[in-house]
């Protein structure tokens, strides 16, 4: 029971509290808020004026450019940048992943093929990171904001500018500033310091330096309260650290760890009730919010009973140490021999579940629960090694990344669910031989045509580029572990990226980091090139696609409703919509499950194969 | 990694998917 405690309480609470968040935000982006005056002199020097569907969505594009641009010239002038903010003279990084790392932030994906301790300024963190996840984290949610008008068939759809203004200064600065107090208080370093220096506790652990002093370890220190709140609430999910929320300063007590579930799930819980409420459909709003919790707590019971209540079989399956032959690129011959411990060789009680890869402060079911929060709100952060977890339960933090509508990123996960939602009435209406409508309205060809574009940009950008980096040596040579699981590592980093999440499976050699290093890893530039084309294509055209189709939806006129009608608000219509998700998702995505994590399971352990 | 060739390669990279989004778009106005 102990394990379920974690998690009901998550959810209970921010159910709670997305409730009177989604009355505000409907109210916010309503305009019905009216700001201090200061505020409002502000919002109208952005407010370019009334905009159509189109000039919405080409303001929203463009911004994003001049977004890549500043994000670019950031990264790019690193070395350049001296003073407190890079006394640590961190250097010029690697051009792919300069790319790789715009686009990413930029996106809301926050993959991340470099270390931010280690590769990163503080002037960067505080002008790349902490900007980018302001301001990418609002473009989903105003692109859900013009679905919604154009649904209700509003003359002008807003203004972009305006909603963007909205969306930062009375939702997210506010709330990043509350939960940052937290982190203060709960011992997260806000600082401009960029590094302390350390005894540590076993002098000369480090070496000695020449005049035979034990060696200081140099501890990277931050900005991290005004990092994090915003990296959790925005579900952007890019670490200060590598390790990101698993590193003490990052993540530094129970509690906090509680406080970050709870801010990645905050705003897009908030966000579908929001869509309920603006439309004045709110109970159309909970039968989605039921559909997505129902698929969200499925994704958190299967790691929990495939993980943390199930030892790690590479290490129960042999009485006897083994040594196995891996592939590594760097050395003689592409291969290397590991060997695995005997389990009773190990000081670890195996009844505790597979605690590989787990950050132990937070308890041992923490890690599987947010490997399948992380994934299913797209956030990203990760708290626990997800190439560490067994083979099955690593299917929970795939699939949420495949079906990419379990509440999903701000926004953008509520547009997913309406094409499912726009498909899914199709079917339904060719089923019963009536014409399909959505609110009211009746879905034709177009939107239909719409929806189906934007349903297939996902997978074909999953599966595409995993099928050729799986058949050439781009991948085989920078996967950790052969088989199965280094499918399963090629697969993970696209699907980490077309469902714009971030969160990593590690294992992959993808990262080149600072340009200087003397041995970057060999496929780090086509991964960083691949990655983040489909970051690129997956974040923007199924946004584009969505608004127009809604945009031709909402200029229809509304049919009176009738006996034939089906209604949106029943829980047939949750169940109709389940149906077609699941078997949408399984149709798609079931033969790369079959190759990579139950490959895995059902093959020689430890690697499948 | 050639800053001279890299660096301009990539921004150029950047911008013309941007671009290529924009045309996307265009484009949707005649599905």
């Amino acid at each position: 029971m102990h394990y379920w405690f974690l998690p009901i309480s998550m959810l209970v609470a921010t159910t709670l509290l997305c409730i009177p968040l989604s009355r505000y935000l409907a109210w916010i982006m309503n305009g019905k808020y009216r700001a201090p005056a200061f505020l409002r002199w502000f919002e109208d020097r952005v407010n370019s004026g009334p905009q159509n569907w189109k000039q919405y969505t080409a303001s929203l594009l463009i911004f994003n450019t001049v977004l890549f641009v500043f994000g670019f010239i950031v990264l790019a002038i690193q070395p350049w940048v001296t003073g407190p903010l890079n006394s640590l003279g961190r250097g010029m990084i690697a051009p792919t992943t300069i790319f790789h790392s715009v686009v990413s932030f930029m996106t809301n994906t926050d993959l991340q093929h470099y270390s931010g301790d280690q590769v990163l300024s503080n002037f960067s963190q505080i002008f790349f990171c902490i900007s980018n996840f302001f301001l990418s984290a609002s473009i989903g949610f105003c692109a859900l904001t013009v679905i919604i008008r154009s649904f209700r068939g509003d003359p002008n759809v807003g203004n972009f500018f305006v909603d963007m203004w909205r969306v930062v200064m009375y939702m997210f600065l506010p709330a990043a500033f509350v939960l940052g107090l937290v982190f203060v208080q709960q011992g997260s370093p806000m600082t401009f310091t960029a590094a302390q220096q350390v005894a540590t506790l076993e002098p000369g652990a480090l070496g000695n330096n020449d005049d035979g002093t034990p060696k200081q370890q140099t501890i990277v220190v931050g900005p991290l309260a005004s990092f994090v709140p915003m990296k959790q609430l925005g579900t952007n999910g890019g670490g200060f650290y590598g390790m990101n929320s698993a590193h003490p300063f990052e993540n530094p007590t129970a509690l906090t760890n509680w406080l970050t579930c709870v801010a990645m799930m905050l705003f897009p819980f908030s966000l579908v009730l929001m869509y309920g409420r603006m439309l004045n459909r709110l109970r159309h709003g909970w039968v989605i919010f039921s559909l997505m919790m129902v698929l969200m707590v499925a994704t958190l019971i299967w790691p929990v009973v495939f993980d943390t209540m199930r030892p790690n079989p590479g290490l129960t399956a042999h009485p006897q140490a083994e040594t196995y032959e891996v592939a590594d690129a760097t050395s003689p011959g592409g291969k290397r021999e590991v060997t695995l411990p005997a389990v009773p060789g190990l000081p670890v009680d195996q009844s505790l579940g597979n605690l590989e890869g787990k950050e132990m402060r937070f308890g041992t079911s923490a890690g599987a629960i947010f490997s399948a929060l992380t994934v299913d709100v797209t956030c990203g952060a990760v708290n626990c090694e997800h190439d560490s977890l067994n083979p099955l339960a690593s299917l929970s933090p795939m699939s949420g990344m495949w079906l990419n509508c379990i509440f999903g990123g701000k926004g953008v996960g509520m547009i997913n669910m309406l094409i499912y939602l726009i498909v899914g009435v199709f079917i339904a209406g060719q089923m019963v031989g009536r014409t399909p409508e959505y609110l009211g309205k009746k879905i034709g060809r177009r939107e239909v045509a719409l929806a189906v574009i934007a349903m297939l940009i996902h997978p074909i950008m999953i599966l595409g580029p995993t099928g050729l980096f799986a058949a050439t040596d781009w991948g085989n040579k920078a996967t950790s572990n052969p088989g199965p699981h280094g499918f399963s590592q090629i697969m993970y980093q696209f699907s980490s990226a077309s469902a714009n999440n971030g969160s990593a499976f590690d294992g992959l050699g993808a990262s080149y980091g600072l340009n200087s290093n003397p041995n970057p890893s060999p496929e780090a530039v086509p991964f960083d090139i691949a990655a983040g084309l489909v970051m690129l294509i997956s974040r923007f055209l199924p946004i584009i696609a969505p608004i127009a189709m809604a945009a031709s939806l909402g200029a229809k006129k509304s049919a009176p409703f009738g006996l034939g009608t089906l209604r949106d608000d029943t829980p047939t219509f949750g169940f109709l919509l389940l149906g077609v998700i699941l078997i949408v998702g399984a149709l798609l995505f079931l033969p790369v499950a079959a190759l990579g994590p139950l490959a895995e399971h059902l093959g020689p352990i430890p690697f499948g194969g | 990694m050639n800053l001279e060739i890299w660096l301009p390669a990539m921004f150029g990279l950047g911008l013309v998917m941007m671009g290529f989004c924009l045309l996307f778009l265009k484009a949707c106005e005649h599905i």
